[in-house]
């Protein structure tokens, strides 16, 4: 069963992405959301991409989404990762992408187009991280 | 085609040795090294040298300031290159060919490389990219997510890369420059037994890390006529950049066919296509790009590159011979240095001279550097004068 592979990392969050942070430690999913033409974006970003508009506000994530591909890294990429485990691309149900760590499951389980949510990982005090597990019926 | 008025060319090259480790030398020295080596092979003066699009990373001058160079080629200095990415492959080489255009400058030595305690880093990922890092990102790991999504949409199995990457390993199997000379031969099924790194990818499938550099020299063409070397033109070229590199998912969507822009720019400046180029010099960080890239180049419809790339179509006996110098995969991974070296492999075979590689009268080769992991782009199409 694949475990959150994070041990350790020092973040460096700007203005701009403290509050993304801020939520997850709180255990939320946070987006950017578009007053302008109403859709989500991610990263975070000072001008929405899809209409330049700066009217945005950080809005709750349903946090569901399916899998939109992965890779399963068999070396970490530094000490502070434990191997094996699944580097993801998530697709939001909301229309918003993002990386993350797929866990909760056996490598072998992992399909792309699988249902998953989001859960949390506190690495430190300073830092939880949002990943995605396998979505519970 | 008419050469345009102040028509840039590459005028002289050098490849430092390349080897997993190069002991005792340091970035700078290596750079020197490369610097010296292809003004010597331009016959041109070091301190006629009024461009610099080589990285400078010190020791001495100011680390990461191109301007240093000063004080070893011409002071003043009419033209710096100042980022990393700018002094190397085909971004470097197209910019400082239009610097020379616009007559900002006339010689121009571009150049880059790796090794020791001074090195200016690695490429891409891993330099603090916010909601990548913490997942354990990687450039291997960001290609194996469009890879595997693609071998998902396409129903295409592991074995059309192995051979790509067998194929190019093979290539560099037989160059004795390579760092992986005389490693192999593979075969694909040799490839599908390497270890898996970032699955769908194996380690056979992935480029090897090493350290040298190497530079090139550019100038006029009315000037390069009074050199030694039979001039190679920079025919055309174009970028195309989908935000910041590995900083958001590459979706197979978007980055399928990423390029095509670029590659219609490439060609109509140089007033042909694709499918004149003799030689290609193809991104191969990882194989699957390689087979990608061939679909952008519009030789086959998307899910079918695998299927065109079959059997010796990549060799030297192919219709599109690529990577014979072993690619990034086999030949060497020196940083930025490894997108120049792209280049250079173009510039030998055009000047003819490869020896058991050479493509006999080569006219077009086409360098690319990057795809769609890193959601960018960049290439450059060489000619003879
Ligand atoms: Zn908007």
């Amino acid at each position: 069963m694949l475990e959150p592979p994070l041990t350790a990392y020092a973040l460096k969050p700007t203005p701009l992405t403290q509050p993304f942070w801020d939520a997850a430690r709180e255990r939320r999913l946070v987006v950017q959301h578009c007053r302008t033409c109403s859709k989500k974006f991610f990263r975070p970003e000072i001008a929405c991409p899809h209409c330049r508009a700066r009217d945005w506000e950080w809005v709750e994530s349903t946090g569901k989404g399916t899998l939109y591909s992965f890779a399963v890294m068999h070396r970490a990429p530094s000490p502070a990762f434990k191997a094996p485990f699944i580097f993801a691309a998530i697709e939001m149900d909301e229309g918003w992408v993002l990386f993350s760590n797929l866990i909760g499951l056996e490598i072998e389980e992992a399909e792309i187009g699988m249902e998953v949510e989001v859960c949390f990982h506190a690495v430190s005090d300073e830092l939880t991280v949002p990943l995605f597990r396998p979505a519970r019926r | 085609m008419k050469p345009r008025p102040r028509q840039a060319a590459i005028v002289g090259l050098y490849v430092t040795k390349q080897a997993r480790r190069l002991e005792g030398r340091t970035e700078l020295d290596l750079l020197m090294e490369a610097a010296d080596g292809a003004l010597a092979d331009a016959a041109l003066d070091a301190r006629d040298v009024d461009g610099a699009a080589i990285a400078w990373p010190g020791p001495g001058g100011v680390p990461n300031e191109v301007g240093s160079w000063a004080s070893y080629f011409k002071t003043p200095l009419a033209f710096t290159s100042e980022h990393w990415s700018d002094c190397a492959g085909a971004r470097g080489i197209l910019k400082a060919a239009a610097a020379i255009e616009a007559g900002l400058c006339d010689i121009v030595v571009l150049g880059s490389g790796t090794a020791g305690q001074f090195t200016s880093g690695s490429v891409g990922v891993g330099d603090g990219i916010e909601f990548a890092d913490v997942y354990g990102s990687t450039a291997m790991a960001q290609f194996a997510l469009v890879m595997r999504r693609y071998m998902h949409e396409y129903g295409v199995g592991p074995e059309p890369f192995a051979h790509v990457a067998a194929t190019i390993r093979n290539h560099g199997h037989v160059n004795p420059e390579a760092v992986m000379y005389g490693a192999g031969p593979y075969t694909a099924a040799d490839v599908l037994a390497s270890p898996l790194i970032a699955a769908p990818l194996h380690r056979l499938e992935c480029a090897l890390v090493a350290e040298g550099a190497c530079a090139i020299v550019l100038t006029t063409l009315e000037r390069a006529r009074d050199l030694p070397h039979a001039p190679v033109l920079v025919l055309g070229g174009g970028m195309e950049f989908h935000g910041a590199a590995y900083a958001n998912p590459p979706l197979l969507r978007e980055m399928g066919m990423m390029g095509q822009e670029a590659v219609k720019r490439t060609f109509s400046a140089a007033g042909a296509t694709p499918r004149d180029v003799d030689v290609f010099c193809l991104y191969d960080a990882v194989a699957f790009e390689v087979v990608r890239q061939f679909e952008m180049l519009g030789f086959c419809r998307p899910g079918e590159g695998g299927a065109f790339t079959a059997g010796d179509r990549l060799t030297l006996q192919g219709d599109c011979p690529t990577n014979l110098d072993g690619g990034i995969l086999s030949h060497s991974w020196i940083g930025t240095g490894q997108l120049t070296l792209k280049a250079i492999e173009c510039a030998r075979q055009l000047r003819g001279g490869c020896g058991a590689r050479q493509v006999e009268g080569a006219e077009l080769a086409l360098a690319t550097n990057a795809g769609a992991g890193a959601r960018h782009i960049e290439m450059a199409l060489f000619g003879r004068a």
